[in-house]
């Protein structure tokens, strides 16, 4: 089974994430995976270790987005293919969708895994679009599978009253839910093994991806600004024995907030 | 209801003293003025008590230090540290599990006799043993040929251990508030007020508030403090990155550094492994983690332990180091501005010092006298050249 787990490269959201003049203030940001194509890259390593096969990262992004890919290497990747492109600013689910397309031609798989959505934009479009474009078969947001054989996959999506039991025919697409698997962490000597795992760098013009293809030309969106959510307002600790501090806080609720009102 | 470890004030208008810096320092000094009857203070922290290098370290404690008075003065704290937990009554987890520093070379080696010559000579419990004595109560260590830079011997030094260094700042700060300090968090001083040559007070996000002294206890952002009042002080800030392993079944007793390979690992008592590595090699304030620290640390831990192969690495960190050029720190009354005092570059040595570091500042702070503990410490023995060498005792050179 040869898997593609394409990942995405985003600010750690762990970290305080500042907004300055309708944009995110880089300076201070460290980046790491997008959590949900942890996961994805989890399922594959799984599938892979019970029915034998590669399992090859890709992303697209600038130089940093390489250390992203040694990551999913020392978590047991067998290989990566880095896309090189400076201008994510700029571009949208359509654009990337697009640049993925053409990565993808002409490549042996029998899976593509990724996350639902990415953590930064939570757009969750790149993969349903890049289905399309491949015209290959698509499974979102899955919370399980079984059944795994060369030719179809039995996937799980969770409704809210009930589970939905798809058989996917391969090769297809499929987004992962993070309820999926709790993703391994990296040891020593797979952070060691990383560095030597083949590592492809891939250019766009190489690749036949034209200017107008790229950035804001190639996107249907645009971001405009970015802005912060309103910050959450000061609490009140209360002090003193139980039966008055309950006393204060009634007095709060019903004469300053009205809510018994 | 839980009583609060200590409580929050609005802040007065004016306070005797100020201390910038919620760490282990800052609290400790705040604690130790108390102790001399001095509580019209007010610690002003920026973010929330530990965010600095208080909550970033490794929490190895140790005091087989190179020079006189460096051992010293280490000593001091080590032997503080030992009775801290009764004193501030609060469960520091103190393990004395004994410190090896290996040694991987002829000229490591001759470093290690001599620092354990110095120490003996000061009573500080500390010797050479060689790989045999070192396998003994390592197991797992690889004292074959086949690495690199294979073992040659270790300096031993059976009071070094671990403590708990989030545990260390909040009984500081619990100790402080008791004896009427005040705790300010979110308090970030934006600049410090000198008029006439002394110091008058601080602006902070909170107001403005007067006092007649001000002491920065801000470790790697103490050339930032220094640039308010326009002293400029040989520091140079660093990061330095560690990492913490999932947890394992108690195996190392024992804290292992590596000076060659600029590596050091203990084991909690949870059971993760807690990892550091030398300093980022050029100097900035980001405290992000990097690939390249994993990728050099594994390499290099494989090479002392390879059973650590399987180990999965649980979380990354960053702290921010004050280096000097003498690898010792600057605990000093400023002398062109009155009222004005510094404690910092405490490069990577900074929280096995916290208690020696505040007894002497509040001791110091409070008569107006250096004492002769941290003399060799003041600012200008740059200018006097009588540096007080200890790089050579640093685990972790870039």
């Amino acid at each position: 089974m040869e898997i593609i787990v394409a990942i995405k490269q985003v600010p750690d959201v762990a970290l305080n994430i500042k907004v300055k003049d309708g944009a995110v203030v880089e300076e201070g940001l460290s980046y790491v995976i997008s959590s949900w194509d942890e996961t994805a890259l989890e399922a594959a390593l799984q599938i892979t270790e019970d029915v034998g096969g590669e399992v090859t990262l890709l992303t697209i992004g600038p130089d940093k987005a390489a250390e992203s890919l040694r990551k999913g290497l020392a978590m047991g990747a067998h290989k990566a293919i880095h896309v090189k492109y400076d201008d994510a600013k700029k571009t949208d689910s359509f654009a990337y969708a697009k640049i993925l397309q053409k990565v993808l031609e002409g490549r042996e798989y029998d899976l593509i895994l990724t996350g639902k959505q990415s953590q930064d934009t939570d757009a969750g479009l790149t993969a349903p679009m890049l289905a399309e474009f491949l015209d290959l078969p698509q499974v979102t947001n899955i919370i399980r599978y079984s059944d795994v054989s060369a030719q179809n996959i039995t996937l799980y999506r969770q409704g809210d009253n009930a589970t939905e039991v798809l058989e996917m025919q391969l090769p297809g697409i499929v987004t992962v839910n993070d309820s999926l698997n709790e993703p391994r962490l990296a040891s020593m000597r797979g952070i060691m093994m990383a560095k030597k795992k083949p590592l492809e760098e891939v250019d766009l013009d190489a690749l036949g991806v034209s200017a107008e293809m790229r950035g804001a030309q190639g996107s249907m969106t645009e971001v405009l600004q970015f802005e912060k959510p309103e910050s959450r307002k000061e609490g009140k600790i209360f002090e003193g024995d139980e039966a008055d501090t309950v006393k204060q806080a009634m007095e709060l609720l019903v004469s300053e907030k009205k809510f018994l009102a | 209801m839980t009583q609060r470890m200590w409580k929050n004030h609005d802040l007065k208008k004016s306070y005797d003293i100020v201390i910038i810096g919620g760490g282990a320092h800052g609290l400790a000094t705040a604690y130790y003025l108390a102790k001399l009857g001095i509580t019209n203070v007010a610690v002003l922290e920026q973010k929330f008590l530990g965010y600095g290098g208080s909550g970033r370290n490794t929490a190895i404690l140790r005091s087989n230090y190179r020079t006189e008075e460096g051992i010293k003065f280490y000593d001091q704290s080590l032997v503080f540290y030992e009775d801290l937990a009764g004193e501030l009554d609060f469960n520091l987890m103190f393990s004395q599990q004994g410190h090896f520093t290996l040694g991987h070379s002829t000229a490591a080696l001759s470093g290690l006799v001599t620092r354990a010559e110095n120490n003996k000579a000061l009573g500080v419990d500390s010797y050479v043993i060689d790989p045999q004595e070192i396998k003994k109560m390592l197991p797992e260590i690889d004292i074959t040929d086949h690495p690199r830079f294979p073992i040659q011997g270790a300096l031993y030094h059976p009071p070094g251990g671990i403590i708990r260094h989030d545990a260390v700042v909040w009984a500081y700060a619990r100790a402080a508030d008791r004896k009427g300090i005040e705790i300010h968090q979110l308090t970030e001083v934006q600049d410090i007020i000198v008029e006439n040559g002394k110091t008058t007070g601080v602006k902070t996000n909170r107001g403005d508030v007067s006092c007649n002294t001000v002491i920065s206890v801000v470790a790697g952002w103490s050339s930032e403090v220094c640039k308010k009042v326009n002293v400029k002080l040989p520091f140079v800030t660093h990061p330095l990155q560690a990492l913490v392993t999932q947890s394992y079944k108690p195996w190392l007793h024992h804290v292992v550094v590596s000076g060659t390979l600029h590596i050091y690992l203990s084991q909690t008592d949870r059971g993760e492994l807690v990892c550091g590595n030398g300093i980022d090699t050029y100097p900035h304030y980001g405290m992000s983690s990097t690939l390249g620290f994993l990728e050099s640390y594994a390499a290099h831990v494989l090479e002392l332990f390879p059973c650590l192969h399987n180990v999965a690495v649980q979380r990354q960190w960053a702290g921010l180091c004050d280096m000097t050029p003498d690898y010792s720190p600057i605990i000093s009354p400023i002398d062109e501005i009155e009222g004005f005092y510094v404690n910092g570059g405490w490069g990577t040595y900074g929280f096995k010092a916290a208690p020696a570091s505040g007894f002497n500042t509040a001791e110091m702070v409070a008569t107006g006298k250096t004492p002769e503990m941290i003399e060799p410490f003041r600012y200008n023995r740059f200018a006097e050249n009588r540096l007080v060498g200890e790089k050579a005792a640093a685990s972790v050179g870039s």
